[in-house]
């Protein structure tokens, strides 16, 4: 009688996590997107399992000197899956190798660099992770 | 591996540290984030550059990394055997950016569109 509780409990703790992870899951399925639908879902009410991407970096961009109108502009945001949200965010925090960031994380190459360059890095993320269509 | 004791390893210590600075990174990249992962980087950079002083017979030692189990170490080792096997390395790359497993997938495609002149 316990071992057929504690499965019960088991199970229904299981179908707790599928319940709480299911819109990340499923949004992580998401095959690439036009810009333009992107850009226009953002426009939306917000979806579980989505986050509103900044194609120029927020913070980055402030730093740069860009206007708030321009980082907010829906021209700059994306709707897109959480996890690859997060995963894109910490791609830009890590050293590269190679060309074009030769050891330096793409935060740090794009410090230096004007809004064109930033949202070009922007676009190609979006492309590497899956998300935007090449 | 610190760096001041490269020299004094043999190429397989060479290139089995580096395999286990990647696995590390794979770890960091989940668990431990990105200062972690910066140290890792060094680390392996260092290693690299000590199989580029010994010349081309020490650098050929990194393709057999290539089938190794772990994706963060067949993607480390084809980016940095890239120029001296090219064909193979390439091959490596494009498994792996067709895996879909981020953010894995995405620096090999990184380092192919690089080579194409795609980005």
């Amino acid at each position: 009688m316990a071992r057929a509780l504690n499965e019960i409990q088991t199970l229904i703790k299981i179908y707790e996590w599928l319940r709480d992870y299911e819109p990340l899951i499923r949004a992580a399925m998401d095959g690439p997107k036009s810009l333009k639908d992107l850009q226009q879902a953002a426009l939306g009410p917000s979806v579980p399992g989505y986050h509103d991407h900044h194609i120029v970096e927020q913070k980055a961009a402030e730093n740069g000197g860009a206007s708030q109108a321009e980082i907010n502009d829906p021209n700059n945001i994306v709707r897109i899956p959480e996890l690859k949200h997060r995963l894109i965010n910490g791609w830009y925090g890590r050293p590269n190798e190679g060309e074009p960031f030769n050891g330096m994380s793409p935060r740090d190459y794009l410090r230096d660099k004007g809004w064109a360059e930033r949202r070009r890095v922007g676009l190609e993320a979006l492309k590497l992770f899956g998300v935007l269509e090449p | 591996m610190k760096r001041t004791i490269l020299t004094d390893k043999t190429v397989d210590e060479l290139i089995n540290g580096f395999a286990e600075i990647c696995v590390a990174q794979d770890h960091a990249i989940w668990f431990e984030g990105n200062t972690k992962y910066k140290s890792l980087f060094k680390q392996m950079m260092a290693i690299d550059a000590e199989l580029k002083r010994r010349g081309l017979d020490a650098r050929q030692a990194m393709t057999r990394l290539f089938t190794h189990p772990n994706i963060q170490v067949r993607l480390k080792a084809a980016i940095n055997a890239f120029d001296i096997a090219p064909e193979s390395a390439r091959t490596v790359l494009e498994d792996i950016r067709r895996s879909k497993h981020y953010p894995q997938a995405a620096d090999a495609g990184l380092r192919l569109d690089v080579e194409d002149g795609k980005f």
